[in-house]
């Protein structure tokens, strides 16, 4: 009885064999066919070209990131994450950035949805395309 | 090198100095020292910092050399083992080299890291909203205090020095779990949604995972009747918001199987330990993007006609064959046959599922979009009492006896 509960359990289990191979072994021979490749460069192909942009800035200047539209909010948020520890704030238009206003990312009506606000302008800006 | 061996070592010292019931292979122990450790160490640097932290390592040497852990009881299971430890080793080359890509990570848990790591402090600039942004700055902070640790030992802030982490803890729960049935174990270590979920598995770094090893090992802990329950549950609270959640259902679910005073005492201290560093840490550094819990239970009974299709959309996610095979079936029928003995166990799953679907009701957000986002994550804190009540049945008749209610 053991036995052939056993054999149930494993047949209930091979799509998850078969779905974690199919996804995981491709992920190694990518990993090791960029292996050779120094990490920015690694960095760039797999979040996109606005880390060559984030990879020019000054270590110790303050950034206003900007998107360039809606659609860019994730990339807007990956560059402030990879801006770290700079001081980074987030606009959604250059507008909003001359009213020191930072985007309000998320609105969640049963949460805080406050941003931070600035002091001043950031040293330097940086606009996100999607 | 030295970073992958100070959570072990730390574990093993707080087994032996709080004379915890040990597994009795090598390989259990060692899953079990990894996830007591990587608990503990956070803990620890929550409450003090790095300095608390280095003074419990040192006692933990010394309990380790001064008290004897008992002697290795059982041999390996070899072939489990073989099957659980190929994707591990798979994921630890994969995430040695593939810079991190899914969005909470990178969005909010590194960052804290990050801030921890560079500020060594967590109520410093980046907490207090003067770097910028930040958001989801109440969220629990015991996986980037590892984190920072990491980072800061390593001399490397990207997130190339942490991702072990994040693999390693779910395995480490598999490993602890092993030998209650060893063949079973190994198939859920392909779990997709354990291993390759881009957004909350062992590729990610999400906290969902370390919350299903915090979450399973409290409830073998209190079944058991062991003493580490509480510990389990301090871990758990201070790991992601969740926690308190699931802490309540354990909390529940304990009534059904009265467990020992020292059951009850360990697990009420450790949340309400948990609860009150929480606070005193939230009152001290601004909201961001967090969650107002209070709202939520406000506009409850308005919301209540929205329960039934959450339910529903749980239940579609749970037997998706790509993401979970077919576990949570293999659960529901292991819970059907062996409902008395693992009345805990399944008590635990029911109340955390109920919570988890009303909170969901009570959000304003379109309830298929919300649900695809994360209902395989909540799924995932559940997965490690759930595995307890697969190894039950199907384990050895030792492990079952252990798993069983007493």
């Amino acid at each position: 009885m053991r036995r052939a509960l056993r054999v149930v359990i494993v047949v209930l289990m091979l799509p998850a064999f078969w779905m974690t191979a199919r996804e995981l072994f491709p992920y190694v021979k990518y990993a090791l066919a960029t292996a050779h490749e120094p990490v920015d460069a690694r960095r760039e192909e797999v979040w996109g070209r606005w880390y060559a942009d984030v990879r020019a800035i000054p270590p110790n200047a303050s950034v206003d990131v900007v998107m360039a539209n809606p659609q860019a909010r994730d990339n807007a948020v990956f560059a402030a994450t990879a801006l770290a520890p700079r001081v980074v704030f987030i606009y959604d238009s250059m507008d909003a950035r001359q009213r020191l206003q930072p985007a309000k990312l998320y609105v969640d009506p049963v949460a805080v949805n406050e941003a931070m606000r600035p002091a001043k302008p950031g040293d330097v800006v940086l606009v996100v395309q999607p | 090198m030295i970073a992958v061996l100070l959570f072990p070592l730390l574990g093993c010292g707080v087994a032996a100095a709080l004379d915890l019931a040990l597994p009795r292979t090598a390989g259990a122990r060692l899953g079990m020292f990894f996830l007591l450790g990587a608990g503990a160490h956070g803990t620890l640097m929550f409450i003090g910092g790095a300095y608390v932290a280095v003074a419990a390592y040192v006692l933990a040497i010394l309990a380790i050399v001064m008290k004897r852990l008992p002697p290795i009881e059982e041999r390996e299971p070899v072939i489990a083992t073989i099957v659980i430890v190929i994707p591990l080793v798979l994921l630890l080359i994969g995430t040695a080299i593939v810079p991190l890509s899914d969005y909470d990570g990178r969005a909010t848990w590194l960052p804290k890291a990050q801030a921890i790591a560079h500020e060594h402090s967590i109520t410093g600039p980046y907490f207090r909203g003067e770097r910028g942004f930040n958001h989801h700055n109440h969220y629990p902070l015991l996986l980037p205090l590892d984190a920072a640790t990491m980072m800061n030992l390593t001399r490397d802030r990207s997130d190339h020095a942490v991702r072990w982490l994040y693999v390693l803890i779910p395995f480490a729960f598999l490993m602890f779990l092993r030998d209650r049935a060893p063949w079973f174990v190994a198939c859920a270590a392909w779990i997709p949604m354990i291993v390759v979920a881009p957004e909350g598995g062992a590729m990610s770094a999400y906290a969902d995972l370390a919350v299903m090893s915090f979450c399973g090992a409290a409830v073998l802990s209190a079944a058991e009747g062991g003493g580490a329950a509480g510990l389990w549950l301090l871990f758990l609270v201070l790991t992601k918001n969740e926690g308190t959640l699931l802490a309540i259902a354990i909390f529940i679910a304990m009534s059904l199987i009265r467990p020992s005073r020292r059951v009850w005492f360990s697990s009420i201290a450790g949340v309400s330990i948990g609860e009150a560093l929480l606070a005193i840490w939230r009152s001290r550094i601004p909201n961001a993007y967090d969650e107002r819990y209070s709202r939520l239970i406000r506009d409850l009974p308005s919301h209540l006609d929205r329960i039934t299709p959450v339910a529903r959309a749980f239940a579609q996610h749970a037997v998706e064959f790509s993401k979970w095979g077919g576990f949570w079936i293999i659960v529901l029928v292991a819970a059907i046959v062996t409902a008395r003995r693992n009345r805990f166990a399944i008590a635990v799953i029911v109340i955390a599922l109920a919570g988890y679907v009303t909170t969901f009701a009570v959000m304003n957000w379109n309830i298929e979009e919300l649900v695809n986002v994360s209902a395989n994550r909540l799924l995932l804190h559940l997965a490690g009492p759930a595995m307890l009540i697969v190894t039950s049945p199907i384990g050895s008749r030792a492990s079952a006896d252990a798993a069983s209610d007493g």
